[in-house]
């Protein structure tokens, strides 16, 4: 929840579109080194440069899913990667980014 | 809260034990819940109002196990980014999380779930596993100001513990 109090709350939740957070979240759950493990098999898996930082929708997308499909741990990353890219994306697609953005109709 | 942190940057929120315990109970993606549907049926028609969550808190996003009388974008995201979400706060402080007028709620007054889709009050309780972890929340949202009884947040713990209930004897390896 966003609240009152300070925090890049509104920002954090549309901008989605970096490997970090990606990364964080499976180290978290793995450990470093299984985590970069398995960004470079998942970007192998879906054709994408696992050093890029910033990745398009589309390679995102396809990225939470390989990360659903393999269940257990990975899956719950691959459920907030993917919740997160379809409200950008929903949002975007209804023109009412910005109104999210600055909190006004 | 004890704390100024925004729920959702709590090390709660991404602590190790608490999303493996939602992995091991299957509870990270997509599945049928009939039990819990029927158990949010009946907090929506007992307590009158038009939107009942399960929402499991995930490190990144909230994600709606079940989720009844939601329309348009949130529907479809089955979710929200951890950011907007009320139910952090139930898993961060463990207890019912309760909002009369989110108008005038300084903790959540500028959410965008409040600024732009409408929400106005909600009432959520801890889905706490029998090992003590909080999963997320069993709630029940609506779009006018109102008062939630001592009884109502009864009712709806009564309902979070038959709804922990199905959710472990589903487990997948139970």
């Amino acid at each position: 929840m966003l609240n009152a109090q300070e925090g890049p709350s509104l920002t954090d939740a549309l901008n989605p579109l970096t490997r970090d957070p990606v990364i964080a979240s499976l180290k978290s759950l793995v450990g470093e080194v299984e985590a970069r493990r398995i960004w470079r098999d998942i970007c192998r898996d879906v054709d994408a440069d696992p050093n890029s930082e910033n990745l398009d929708f589309e390679t995102l997308e396809r990225i939470a899913e390989r990360l659903t499909d393999k269940g257990g741990a990975l899956s719950l990353v691959g459920s907030s990667l993917a919740i997160r890219i379809h409200t950008y994306r929903m949002l975007s697609s209804a023109q009412r980014l910005e109104a999210f953005l600055g909190g006004k109709q | 809260m004890s704390d100024k942190q925004p729920p959702h940057l709590h090390e709660s929120i991404r602590d190790r034990e608490r999303l493996q315990e939602i992995v091991d109970l299957g509870m990270a993606s997509k599945h049928q819940h009939p039990a819990l549907e029927e158990l949010l049926d009946t907090a929506r028609h007992t307590l009158q109002l038009p939107i009942g969550l399960v929402s499991i808190v995930l490190d990144g996003a909230q994600f709606f196990a079940v989720q009844q009388g939601l329309s348009g974008w949130l529907e479809k995201a089955g979710g929200t980014p951890v950011e907007w979400s009320f139910c952090t706060n139930v898993v961060v402080d463990e207890k019912p999380f309760i909002v009369t007028d989110a108008q005038t709620d300084e903790r959540v007054k500028d959410n965008p779930l409040v600024t732009q889709e409408g929400i106005r009050s909600y009432a959520g309780v801890p889905l706490k596993t029998s090992k003590g972890v909080v999963l997320g929340s069993f709630c029940v949202i609506g779009s006018e100001a109102r008062e939630f009884k001592e009884e109502d947040v009864r009712l709806l713990r009564e309902l979070a513990a038959k709804a922990i209930r199905a959710i472990e004897q589903s487990r997948p390896d139970a």
